[in-house]
């Protein structure tokens, strides 16, 4: 049993942790927040130079072939920082769907671009009965000519106008496919849903899209291979909420240390200690069952499902609840845009159901436990 | 990052483990969990027990020339493994080993060193810790018990309890009072004391939870001045680098899982209105949050062991393991209630599974809220670790084994 990171991934971290706190302090985030794309062509390229967005794809493909963990250990970082993830919808979702299971064809044409950056891609699932199982998922394509057409909706899809290609679930003679749809092309209307959340989600409705014959990414004999893609990028993105909670946690312990009243830090009152020791809590088990789940999917162990809903209940659980704590013992100033509390507690709400809430890995866990069938 | 998992060579040592265990453990030297109430004859556990330690399996993680075994965690864990699933009798003065040798190795002068560690560690003899008094509990540093400086000798006298084990013991790892007029911290000694030393009374408490536990009476019991472990008043620091082991900074965790199982076996095979009672979803969400609790009770202990050996710098991470699994065992209890209704609490092997474990659960849970420090001081102590409360604290040094 060895359970560091590596020297190298231990570098990866440091300077991720050097740049972004140099260049996207969380002011920076919030002037990047308030544009229309929800991030600057700038930081794109900066992360594209950076190699971040082909870390964990194969090199054959233009990637630099780093492990699932070396993934994670830099959206550590990443969500310390609480920066958009327009390139986890690229490079860790699609890129890993891709990835796993595209045929080498579809891979030469579409992966080097996606790994350095140059296309932007973006995953379309979830729709106005919004859920992440499989039967949520009721878009149809059917064939036309050489290639297909979609009709229909998707709700809560980030970052689609700033994509090139959208990866869209929907079903083909009943069964789920995944089909690289141009983000431009002709009947897609998108528009940004307003509100409290982090990742610019928007409204995309299909009208008679075409989509080209070797369009289709993956289909049924695939889906698998896709699904298990998606658990790895569930696990990086538990990986990026442990992040979120460790700077949740040291903001909150330090205002403890620092913030006087009564003659005395705040911090040392035991009913404030409780909340931040709730959320020193939640950072340390998102960030064991989120490593627990890595290692099970990199070293192929039966149960890794099963770990990765753990990591996700417990991720998505502990960051809104941690952020909730947080909260009681900022009071006040937790609620003052210009000191960036805000910016996690939202994030904390946006990722709660992404890739599936807790109700959803309890039932995968329930399934994963063989308590039902 | 690597988690558990064997390579073929330390499967080929489990092997090697399991076979010998076969040919060496008694019959009337097995205890089932489930029958952890009742006792062995201590001198069949410490013959056997004796020819571990030969092996170096006794204290597997320690160097050979102290005793142990100068193996890696990984096979301590295989051999601990193997011990538990041939239900060998648990050694009852384990705590010479994990809480006792730790402090030893740390402040005893070398001729110490050597002549208590190898008997501490590889269970030649069975030791209580005599820290508790009755107005001494969560508030240790208040204790009243003395020792008093006679020549070359000390002399203690006062009362501890809530400590020890069905077993009756060999010697004591006590703390008392040297200097009352010194301040609080600066005014204790830490002793290793025979037990059959003139002046020691051991009386049972009358207790619901299935451990027996001690009450001690030391009246006038003479200490030779080499017994004295530490400086006259180093008792405190010293304390600390037992209770830096007993607080969770060797890790643990392993057998949670076992418990969640159990559970998810039972309602797997009970059936109510012609269908196993994990098809219910109100009993599917109890023991699926079960086991998420588990699963992070589990990975705090695997990781604090890990730190433990690979030497990593420790904070809060020993009390923090400590409050989840304190809580997990209240934890398991309600979801007994839940999944087994009123059976949870029979003990009758007609009607319940596993001989009545389950209700040994409830009785656990109870036992398991006091030992090495209630849920409210690890609270304390994680606080101060983080720099929180008003008295910041650092890991206390252990033998690091």
């Amino acid at each position: 049993m060895d359970l560091g990171l590596t020297e190298a991934q231990k570098m990866l971290q440091q300077s991720a942790r050097d740049f972004l706190t140099n260049k996207y302090p969380l002011a920076a985030l919030r002037a990047m927040d308030a544009l229309e794309t929800g991030f600057t062509d700038e930081f794109w390229q900066e992360i594209c130079e950076l190699g971040w967005t082909g870390l964990a794809l194969p090199s054959e493909f233009g990637g630099q072939d780093g492990t699932l963990l070396d993934l994670a250990s830099l959206y550590e970082e990443l969500g310390y920082a609480c920066v958009p993830l327009a390139h986890f919808m690229s490079s860790v979702l699609c890129g890993q769907a891709l990835a796993a299971a595209a045929t080498d064809d579809q891979k030469r044409r579409l992966l080097p671009a996606l790994a350095s950056g140059e296309e932007r891609w973006t995953l379309a699932v979830t729709e106005p009965e919004y859920g992440w199982a499989p039967n949520d998922i009721t878009l149809v394509a059917e064939r036309s000519g050489d290639g297909y057409r979609i009709s229909g909706a998707k709700f809560f899809v980030p970052y689609a106008k700033e994509a090139d290609h959208i990866l869209v679930a929907a079903r083909l003679d009943g069964e789920i496919a995944l089909f690289d749809v141009d983000g431009r092309a002709a009947g897609i209307h998108i528009r940004n849903l307003n509100g409290w959340h982090s990742e610019n989600v928007a409204a995309v409705t299909f009208e008679n899209t075409p989509v080209d014959a070797d369009g289709k990414i993956v289909g049924a004999e695939a889906w698998q291979a896709a699904v298990t893609s998606f658990d790895s990028a569930i696990a990086v993105l538990c990986s990026y909420m442990t992040g979120g909670l460790q700077k949740v946690y040291d903001m909150t312990a330090e205002y403890g240390r620092t913030r006087v009243q009564f003659g005395v830090p705040i911090g040392s009152f035991q009913r404030v200690q409780d909340r931040i020791l709730e959320i020193v809590n939640a950072a340390d088990g998102a960030r064991w069952t989120a490593y627990e789940a890595i290692w099970k999917i990199e070293t192929g162990q039966e149960d890794a499902v099963g770990s990765v809903s753990v990591a996700k209940i417990v991720a998505s659980q502990g960051y809104v609840k941690a952020s909730e704590e947080a909260h009681h013992v900022w009071a006040g100033y937790g609620a003052d845009r210009n000191l960036g509390l805000w910016q996690y507690t939202r994030k904390a709400r946006t990722l709660y159901h992404f890739l599936g809430d807790p109700e959803l890995h309890r039932n995968r866990l329930a399934k994963a436990l063989q308590l039902t069938s | 990052m690597d988690f558990e998992v064997y390579s073929p060579e330390q499967e080929r040592f489990r092997q090697e483990v399991r076979e010998w265990i076969s040919q060496n453990l008694p019959d009337d030297v097995k205890l089932p969990e489930v029958r952890r109430d009742d006792t062995v004859d201590v001198d069949k556990i410490k013959a056997f027990r004796s020819k571990l330690a030969d092996k170096g399996w006794a204290a597997p993680t320690w160097p050979v020339e102290w005793g142990g075994g100068g193996l890696s965690p990984d096979l301590a864990s295989v051999i601990d493994e193997e011990l538990d699933a041939a239900h060998a009798a648990p050694w009852p003065g384990n705590i010479g080993r994990t809480l006792i040798a730790p402090a030893v190795w740390v402040w005893g002068t070398e001729e110490q060193k050597k002549r208590f560690i190898p008997m501490l560690i590889r269970g030649d003899v069975l030791p209580y810790q005599l820290f508790t008094e009755p107005d001494a509990g969560s508030d240790l540093a208040s204790m009243k018990t003395r020792a008093v400086k006679d020549g070359d000798d000390f002399v203690i006298t006062g009362m501890k309890h809530f400590v020890g084990n069905a077993y009756y013991p060999e010697w004591f790892w006590i703390l008392a009072v040297t200097d009352p007029d010194a301040p609080r911290h600066r005014n204790l000694g830490a002793f290793l004391v025979k037990a059959d030393s003139p002046g020691v009374v051991v009386e049972t408490m009358d207790m619901v939870i299935t451990e027996v536990k001690r009450r001690v009476y030391l009246d006038g019991v003479r200490v030779p001045r080499a017994n004295l472990i530490g400086g006259e008043t180093d008792g405190w620091p010293v304390s600390q680098s037992t209770l830096e082991m007993e607080h969770g900074g060797g890790g643990g965790g392993r057998s949670i899982q076992k418990r969640v199982d159990q559970i998810i076996d039972y309602a797997r095979t009970t059936m109510k209105h012609g269908k196993p009672l994990s098809e219910d979803p109100h009993i599917q969400r109890t023991i699926v949050d079960l086991h998420v609790e588990a699963q992070i009770t589990r990975l705090l202990g695997q990781r604090n062991a890990w730190m433990h050996h690979a030497k990593q710098p420790m904070a809060h991470h020993g009390s923090q393991y400590m409050i989840y699994n304190k809580n997990f065992a209240f934890t398991v209890a309600q979801a007994l209630l839940d999944v087994a209704g009123p059976y949870a609490s029979l003990t009758d092997p007609d009607l319940v599974p596993h001989e009545g474990l389950f209700e040994r659960r409830f009785r656990e849970a109870l036992n398991n809220s006091h030992p090495a420090g209630t849920v409210e001081v690890h609270k304390l102590i994680v606080s101060r670790r983080l720099g929180l409360a008003k008295r910041a604290e650092k890991p206390a040094p252990t033998a690091g084994f």
